[in-house]
Parts: structure tokens; sequence; C-alpha cells
């Protein structure tokens, strides 16, 4: 696996997938945006869980008084402990074009995914009105407050520098306007927005 | 539901009383046994018994211990540090088939764990998987019997623990899972034969390179020192220490951490294990104070007669031990297993491989026997 290469693909349907990749690869973050090539493009999407299945011997060890460093690298580096990470599919590029409308098939087992650069999250966040804004705030399953500031903070840091405040502004916006029926949504959703950009000044003026 | 519960319930009561009358005059047998023990150690040093292993040779016991340079009775406890060392385990599975599968495969599968304690690195691990080859060094195609697989896994187990290169100064311990005397049954024919004498030269080979030598067996059954008793008292006085197991003694004779003495293994191979590969074996107690557990360690003479690889020995099974937290056992040899064992679908697959690559041939595989393809219709689910 190449070092671009994040993970290759284990389970799939045109809503999401779920990618596994070696405990001992560094995976990307929550709400890091991925793709998926594809025979004419790519899929899109958002990483909204990330989560290491155990086995009894790690719950043997979890509960002995002492781990040596070479029992916890041998569990990390030899066993094979995937870990995995669920994908929230957000669009598809085709032919050149980016839609915000879910992938018309699933990807394949072992496609690869990748993590995708500022210029691409910039590309793909300007293309269309933040229709894929849908996918994240209507589906109950996900951590919708926290994964929409991860996804609008990504996005503030992947436009240019006089572009940022604008689309901050934009897609709070369009966060608003889906999710004026549901206040406590909302309100949540509004609190991580703020709770995010608070944390990025803090870490600014230090 | 193919078991008759209404049926096996009396039966279920009839077996719990037998092993309560069992279980409950099995203190006070231990308790003679420990005394016999004290006996034994007292009269050796007294002078008595110099000639245990000539008299047992000649007599009709089959399987005992005998004493050997430490005094029977004694307790050894672990030392505190060691110097540094390296461990090193192996583990063998195997594919065997019936004459109702495709085709006849006998592969085995041998897994080695490198660690060095204290390192801070990953440990190393090699997994060699194989057919089975006949004595002319062809693969072997023809059904094989499982003891001989099995005996073909064992010897291949030691063979990569001895030829295993390590270039590190400081000490190897070679461990495996079981104890060293090589099983097998029946011991004659050509074959059985040239694997024994496979094995003996890696015991060999082991101990000239100077590795401290270890067959671990959790749970141990033996009653070798039982026996041992039996045997040199039994004329002196009645006794009956019969059903009890060497362990049931020393885990009233071992603290936490602690080994038994040294004892010679008198087996009917015995004979074939001679000079630094004669084997031995104590017992350790890899417990604690509320839950004791006694395991058997055997080992060679070449480790045996050495009292600063002995405790090292100890000490580095005690600590692999600590690893698994409340069920003791030492972490590299599970580890050991966890990259060795072969599973359902893995045979499946070899199988799958070896049909494809003979169909591709142009050759017809063959199938499975109707018998087993309608044992394995249970297995399906329906579709969906």
């Amino acid at each position: 696996m190449d070092k671009l290469t994040a993970g290759r693909l284990l389970r799939s349907n045109t809503r999401g997938c779920v990618v596994g990749c070696h405990i001992s690869q560094s995976p990307p973050d929550f709400g890091s945006m991925i793709y998926i090539p594809t025979g004419d493009g790519r899929i899109y999407g958002l990483v909204y869980d990330i989560h290491i299945d155990d086995d009894g011997l790690v719950r043997q060890l979890a509960a002995s008084d002492s781990i040596s460093d070479e029992v916890i690298l041998d569990n990390r580096l030899n066993r094979n402990t995937p870990l995995e990470m669920s994908i929230l599919f957000i669009g598809y590029e085709s032919n050149g074009a980016i839609s915000h409308l879910l992938p018309p098939h699933p990807p394949l087992s072992l496609d690869t995914m990748h993590l995708c650069s500022r210029e691409e999250i910039r590309l793909f966040t300007h293309a269309g009105n933040f229709g894929y804004f849908r996918y994240l705030l209507t589906n109950p399953d996900l951590p919708i407050a926290d994964l929409v500031a991860a996804h609008i903070i990504s996005g503030y840091r992947s436009q240019t520098a006089t572009d940022s405040e604008h689309w901050k502004t934009l897609a709070i916006d369009r966060v608003i306007t889906l999710l004026r029926d549901n206040h406590d949504i909302l309100n949540q959703v509004l609190f991580a927005i703020s709770d995010a950009f608070n944390a990025i000044v803090t870490i600014q003026e230090d | 539901m193919p078991i008759n519960y209404l049926e096996l319930k009396p039966q279920v009561a009839e077996y719990c009383q037998q092993a309560h009358d069992r279980i409950a005059s099995r203190p006070e047998k231990v308790s003679l046994a420990i005394n016999l023990l004290q006996r034994l150690a007292d009269e050796l040093q007294r002078g008595q018994h110099q000639d245990l292993s000539i008299r047992v040779a000649d007599s009709t016991v089959k399987r005992s211990a005998l004493p050997a340079h430490e005094a029977p009775n004694h307790a050894f406890q672990p030392t505190a540090d060691a110097e540094p060392y390296a461990l090193l385990a192996s583990d063998g599975s195997q594919i065997t088939s019936s004459h109702h599968d495709i085709l006849p495969l006998s592969v085995i599968n041998t897994s080695t764990v490198y660690m060095r304690p204290g390192s801070g690195q990953a440990p190393q691990i090699q997994t060699q998987t194989e057919f089975i080859r006949t004595q002319n060094g062809s693969i072997a195609i023809d059904f094989m019997p499982e003891q001989l697989v099995n005996t073909s896994r064992d010897v291949r187990e030691l063979q990569v623990l001895a030829h295993f290169s390590h270039n590190a100064i400081c000490p190897l311990i070679a461990l495996g899972d079981g104890p060293l005397e090589l099983f097998q049954e029946p011991r004659s024919g050509e074959t059985h034969q040239t694997l024994f004498q496979e094995y003996l030269q890696a015991l060999f080979t082991l101990t000239k390179s100077g590795r401290i030598i270890a067959g671990y067996t959790d749970k141990p059954r033996a009653d070798l020192v039982v026996k041992l008793l039996e045997w040199i008292f039994q004329t002196q006085q009645a006794l009956d220490i019969s059903s009890i197991t060497d362990a049931d003694i020393f885990s009233r004779l071992l603290s936490p951490g602690a080994r038994s003495a040294i004892f010679a293994l008198h087996s009917p191979s015995s004979s074939a294990y001679q000079g630094d590969i004669t084997l031995h074996f104590f017992y350790l107690n890899v417990g604690s104070s509320s839950h004791p557990w006694i395991v058997r360690v055997e080992t060679t003479a070449s480790t045996a007669m050495q009292p600063g690889a002995v405790a090292l020995l100890q000490h580095a099974l005690l600590t692999q031990c600590t690893l698994m937290g409340m069920r003791p056992y030492p972490y590299i040899l599970h580890r050991a297993h966890e990259e060795a064992v072969v599973h359902v679908d893995e045979r499946e697959g070899v199988m799958q491989m070896l049909s494809s690559a003979l169909t591709q041939m142009g050759m017809n595989p063959g199938a499975q026997s109707n018998k087993l393809n309608a044992k394995e219709l249970g297995k399906r689910t329906r579709l969906k």
C-alpha cells in the first residue's frame, strides 16, 4: 500500500462504505474528506467513524497489570487487527464533472481510498450549492454535529485566504436553512461549529 | 438435538457422585505423597536409593520420574532480575485429508516467533507452509495417516527451533508447546523411525548451539513423581496414592513463582535420549497465592545441569505468563499458536487451489464422497 493510500474497501453500498487499513498506518482524521477512484472518475466521502475491533487476546492483555512495549508492538504490527473506517458518500466525479448526488454504483471490494488534498476539497466544496449537506444532516445514525463541524473546519482551511470567511458563512447559512425545522439538531450543530472555530482561534493565539 | 438429555440426567448424577468421592479422598492422598517425598529426600541424603535408574530400568514401571541432582522435595524461588535474553517459540498445525475429500492432502504449517524482552522491538514472525514429502523427497500425494502427519509436524516444530539463526550475544531460550519427548504411536515402521532420528538430530543441534530448551505443558496430568513414590515405597508399606497427579502435590509445595526440583524422565523411549539430550523436567507454579497453577516444563540435560540456565528459564516463563494476566500462559507460545493454526476455510482454500491447478492442466481432480457432501449440507444457509 503506497503512502497516499489510506485503506482498502471492505464493503459498500450506494450511500457509504467501510474501509480497512492496518492498525500501524495513520488513519485519516474523523471528518476527513476522501475519494475512491472509479473507472471514469472518483467517489467522494467523509470519514464519520473509526473503530478498532478487539479479540479475546486483546481483552485478556488489557486486564493484565503491565504490558511490555514488545507486546504492544506485536499486537499493532504483527497481529491481524484491522482498523475500520466508515465512510459517508457525499458525491462523485465523472469525466471531470463533480456532482453532489450519490454515486450511481458503489465502489468494489479492495478499491483503494485516498485522502483529499486541500485543492481537491476546495474544488468539491465549490461545486454546486452544498447539496451534499443533506446526507450529513438527515441521517440520525451519524454524529451530525461533530461531523458537520469537522467538515466545515476542513473546508474553511482548504479555501483560499480571501475566500475562506465567505465560504464559511455560506456553509453555515446552508446548515441553518436545512435544519430550520429541527431546532434541537440545529443548536447542537451550531454549538459544535462554534467550539471548533474557538479552538482554532485559541491555537492561533497560543 | 441429538443428545437424549432425559437419558443423560441420571448418568450425570452418577458421574458427579464418583467425581465427588475421588475429589474428597484427594487431600489425604496428597498429604501422604508429600510425606513420602520428604522421606525420599531424607533417604537420598543419607545415601540410599543410589541405584534407582538401574533398578527402574529392570522394573515393570513404564513411566516415572527419577531424582536428579536436586533434593526432590525442595522448592526454588525465582530470581528478581535476569540478564538480557531472547525467546524463540515454535508451533505447528497441519492439514490432513481422508479418502472422502477431493484430493489427498498433507500439509504442515509451522510458525516461529522471536522476541527480545526489554528491547522495545516488535517480535519477528516467520511462517513456513509445506507439503509433506516422502523419503525420496517427492511430495506425498497418497493419503497419509494422521498420526504420521502429526509426528512430521512435531519434528518440523523442533527443526525450526534448531535451525533459527540467532546472532545476538544474549542467551536464547527455545520454547515449544507440550513435552519434548516425541509422542509417536506406533513407534515402529521405517518412516516413523526416520522421523524419530530427525527429531533426535534436531534436539542435538539445539543443545550444541547452547540454547536453553524447554517444552511447556499447561495443566499437566502426569503422575511421574507419584509413580516414583509408589514404586519405591509400595513394598514397604500399604499406601494408596492412586488417582492423584504430580500437579496435586506441587500445588501445595510450590509458592507462586517457585519451581520444583529437577527430575529425570524414565520412559520407554528415554534410552534414545542420551547425553546432552537426556530428558528432565520440573514443575512450576505460574499462578498466584489464591489461584496456584502448576505447569510442567520439560528440558534436556544440557539445560537442566546449568543452574543459571534453569533460573533464567524460570524467570522468562514467569515473565511471559504474567503478560497474559489472570490466565497465565507464555505469551510467545500463544502467539506462535495463533500464527500457525490452520482454519477450516484455509484448508478448503488449499484444496480449491489444488483442484483449480489440476483442472487447468486438463486433469479431472475428482470429487468428494457423497457421504462428506451430505454431511456438509447442514453448513449451507438459505439464499436471501
